[in-house]
């Protein structure tokens, strides 16, 4: 390949990146456009929805309440809070916060983001109580709130009677709604209080709240458990359904060339590879929801203070699924060469090539290649012209293509230079330094991961200015979409991308492909060029370096238990997420840039997107 | 043109070997010992020739009267990179390549045995693609090709920004090597360095 000057100018396909956002379930998250989205939540209890919902709303009125009520209060002074406003979210914040509670018991991250920001909602809302009662019109009203409280305490005790009855006959959703209601009612009082003042009047409350407590948490947990591993069950992908549908298509294969699909079809060899790569990837996308579930189920057992579950066996079943998906993949072709005819030996083997790069694109490259390749050759015997060709062409091919790679490899170190991996970077950018909270700790003697110390809100507004306009590089690049125009990149520690395809000017698409030996009418023989000129021109990419025009966080648990087949290519197959189980997975979060591409490595060439040219041979 | 595999321009033409390293080469081959054998002993005193390089030169008559070996051991090829410092190897293979299906075929000259790859270093490889049909058709040819050149593992890939002319040598019926020179050009690698090479030359062993 030579220095290209393209005078093509609509080569580049660069969309918006409302697109590119698009792409990946509209979920709402935290992200440099609109901090104060919620986290999303995955749901596996269905509960959670609308117990977040109902947190958040107490949350956010509680942000903006007191963000009116401190600038009234430095403005005019204290004595212009509306006392009825504080109480209510004096009494509503913490139940927010037992509302968080019981969403960590099922799983959800974003308990972890509601009781940071409650915990700080209640302490600046008890700091302009405390504020008020200090001044004349607070001092009028504590012989009012303490006449109330004494007041109230008959019609209350008859209330937690009520409730204790309903525990007994347990009726335990019942007894908590209305315990709920009454601790609004009972906090949003005596916190204006002394505790000399209130503790009194108080009655059989604080024993009652105890027992709905102890009564309810188990069942919370043991309820939000079953869902997990309900959920956890249904998602397991089936690997001994698998192999035994691969070993009965190969025999179907061998006998009579065809192994029966779906609607009665019957399909070819290179059509069961398809349908394989599918399980595959079907099985692959599972296995992330059940990691996900795990860690959820970790949550769960953490705050029920029992043993965790443990995740391991995910990675072995990563694993497991790739060596099965593998062998069958050999086991089809080569009970496949055993029925075909040599004559049809050249068709049968490029479709091969065609439908191996798809596995190869996916999961671990190189053992894919070299699998295929092996099996390859039986098919290959039976038509021993053809087979001279192959091992011909890919001796005239090989070794171009491994200099060709290398050369890439050391075009794109000095780009490596400025173009720092987004992970490395962005941990780099998003350290909480004084007063701005981040991701990272300021200093750490350890690998972390990104981690929610702070709300999500203000740390994603804090780290905004230091992602956007960055220059950054990811790897592995998966065109993605119905339309395939958006890449998404590979999960580096907590870090992923989406990237708008760049398509190489067709003068490098036809340079790759003469020299490879390829044109309309000879075909690639070998994996190795199929896979360099299909990467090339769908835009399957080994690096892209690019700026930071948008960020977003999510988190980790959330982003895993809702995980389908078209984001699963943020993992390669036979992979799992990195994880450390010292760090609550529960604060976790991914970190999503969506980039602006200024180079691309292709494989066996990189391409600089600016000057329209590659910068290599 | 070098004479083809002269003890004298052998692989160890950077050391010419003195005399007594000769004698021994040939003591060896009277000594009826196995090929393999043979081959381990020669490798050794192929060392030892690089150690004594700087005698080497002395010898120089000497070893002249060694071309009787090389009729008897084959060739191995070799190479040379006429770049700042020179770079010269020991081994050189030339492969044709014909698929047969109407596509150009291909010919290859490599520092390096075909079949390993370009894993063993100062790796070169001259490529073309061309319609000739055989091996001995090529001979006197003028190619159009691709070169790259790495002098050793993970060091720069040196290549050109454009194809080069291959001058391939004419070649008798007893040819066990199809020789390739390239002119002076311009090395570039893949930051843009470029570097300028007077010349390259290639004794490439064929099948």
């Amino acid at each position: 390949m030579n220095l290209i000057k393209s005078n093509r100018a609509h080569h580049l396909i660069l969309f918006t990146l409302g697109a590119v956002l698009m792409t990946v379930p509209a979920i709402a998250n935290p992200s440099s456009r609109d901090a104060s989205r919620a986290l999303a939540i995955h749901a596996t209890v269905p509960e959670a929805t609308a117990l977040a919902a109902s947190a958040q709303a107490i949350a956010d009125e509680a942000d903006k309440f007191l963000a009116l009520s401190e600038a009234t209060a430095q403005k005019r002074g204290p004595d212009g809070l509306s006392p009825k406003q504080l109480s209510y979210f004096r009494g509503n914040i913490p139940v927010a916060s037992l509302n968080a509670g019981r969403l960590q018991i099922m799983g959800e991250p974003i308990a972890a983001d509601l009781s940071l920001r409650l915990t700080s909602l209640q302490g600046r809302t008890q700091e302009l109580v405390r504020a008020y009662m200090s001044t004349p019109a607070g001092s009028a009203l504590r012989p009012k709130l303490i006449g109330q409280l004494a007041k109230s305490i008959k019609p209350r005790e008859k209330q937690l009677e009520a409730i204790r009855k309903m525990l007994d006959g347990n009726q335990l959703d019942e007894a908590e709604a209305a315990m709920d209601k009454l601790r609004i009612e009972i906090q949003g009082l005596i916190h204006f209080l002394f505790p000399d003042e209130y503790k009194p009047h108080m009655g059989t409350y604080w024993e009652t709240d105890g027992l709905v407590t102890s009564k309810l948490a188990p069942k919370r947990t043991a309820d939000a458990r079953a869902k997990i591993q309900e959920a956890i069950a249904a998602n397991q992908p089936d690997l001994s359904e698998m192999k035994t549908w691969a070993s009965a298509v190969a025999g179907s294969l061998q006998k009579t060339g065809t192994a029966p699909g779906e609607d009665q079809k019957q399909l070819t060899g290179p059509e069961c590879i398809t349908e394989l790569s599918r399980h595959w990837g079907a099985a692959h996308a599972a296995l992330q929801r059940v990691a996900g579930l795990q860690w959820a189920m970790r949550a769960n057992s953490a705050s029920a203070g029992s043993a965790s579950a443990t995740s391991a066996g995910a990675n072995e079943s990563a694993t497991a699924w790739s060596s099965a998906a593998l062998l069958a993949m050999s086991d089809i072709i080569k009970a496949d060469a055993m029925s075909v005819s040599p004559e049809a030996v050249p068709a049968r083997h490029q479709a091969y090539l065609a439908v191996i790069g798809e596995m190869a694109i996916m999961g671990d490259r190189k053992a894919v290649f070299e699998q295929a390749n092996q099996s390859l050759n039986a098919l290959l015997a039976k038509n021993s012209v053809y087979q001279n060709a192959v091992v011909n062409y890919r001796a005239a091919t090989q070794d171009v293509l491994v200099f060709q790679r290398r050369l890439a490899d050391q075009a794109m170190k000095p780009l490596m230079e400025q173009f720092g991996s987004a992970d490395t970077v962005i941990q780099e950018n998003t350290k909480s330094v004084g007063v701005s909270p981040g991701l990272f700790p300021t200093q750490t003697n350890q690998p972390v991961f990104a981690s929610l110390m702070f709300p999500a809100t203000p740390t994603m507004a804090s780290i905004t200015p230091n992602l956007l306009d960055k220059k950054v590089s990811v790897e592995h690049l998966v065109p993605v979409g119905p339309k395939g125009n958006v890449g998404a990149a590979k999960i580096n520690g907590r870090t992923y991308s989406t990237v708008p395809v760049v398509s190489l000017p067709e003068q490098v698409i036809t340079q790759i492909q003469s020299m490879l030996l390829v044109d309309s009418s000879h075909p690639e023989l070998s994996i190795e060029a199929k896979h360099a000129i299909h990467s090339a021109s769908v835009g399957q990419f080994e690096a892209v370096g690019g700026v930071v025009k948008a960020a977003q966080i999510e988190p980790v648990v959330s982003r895993f238990v809702t995980m389908t087949e078209a984001t699963a290519v943020i993992l390669p197959r036979g992979t799992e997420l990195a994880r450390d189980d010292r760090q609550s997975m529960l604060n976790q979060v991914a970190i999503r840039v969506d980039l602006q591409p200024l180079w691309v490595h292709f494989g066996i060439g990189v391409f600089d997107v600016e000057s329209d040219r590659t910068l290599t041979k | 043109m070098k004479t083809r595999f002269h003890f004298g321009e052998s692989p160890i033409l950077n050391s010419r070997p003195p005399g007594s390293l000769s004698l021994a080469l040939m003591l060896l081959l009277l000594s009826g010992c196995s090929k393999e054998k043979m081959d381990e002993m020669v490798n050794s005193v192929k060392e030892q020739a690089n150690v004594v390089a700087e005698k080497a030169k002395a010898s120089a008559e000497a070893a002249t009267n060694s071309s009787v070996i090389a009729d008897i051991l084959p060739p191995s090829g070799e190479a040379k990179v006429m770049m700042s410092p020179p770079v010269s190897m020991s081994s050189a293979y030339a492969r044709f390549y014909t698929m047969g299906d109407g596509r150009p075929e291909v010919i290859q000259w490599t520092s390096y045995e075909p079949e390993a790859g370009p894993n063993t270093y100062p790796a070169l490889l001259i490529r073309a693609t061309t319609t000739a049909t055989t091996v001995s058709s090529l001979a006197g040819q003028s190619l159009s090709g691709d070169i790259y050149f790495q002098a050793q593992s993970g060091g720069p890939v040196w290549t050109s920004k454009e194809l080069v002319n291959i001058t391939v040598a004419p070649q008798n019926a007893e040819s066990k090597t199809l020789d390739a020179s390239i002119g002076p050009i311009q090395f570039i690698d893949a930051t843009g360095q470029a570097t300028q090479v007077n010349g390259i030359t290639v004794q490439g062993v064929t099948k």
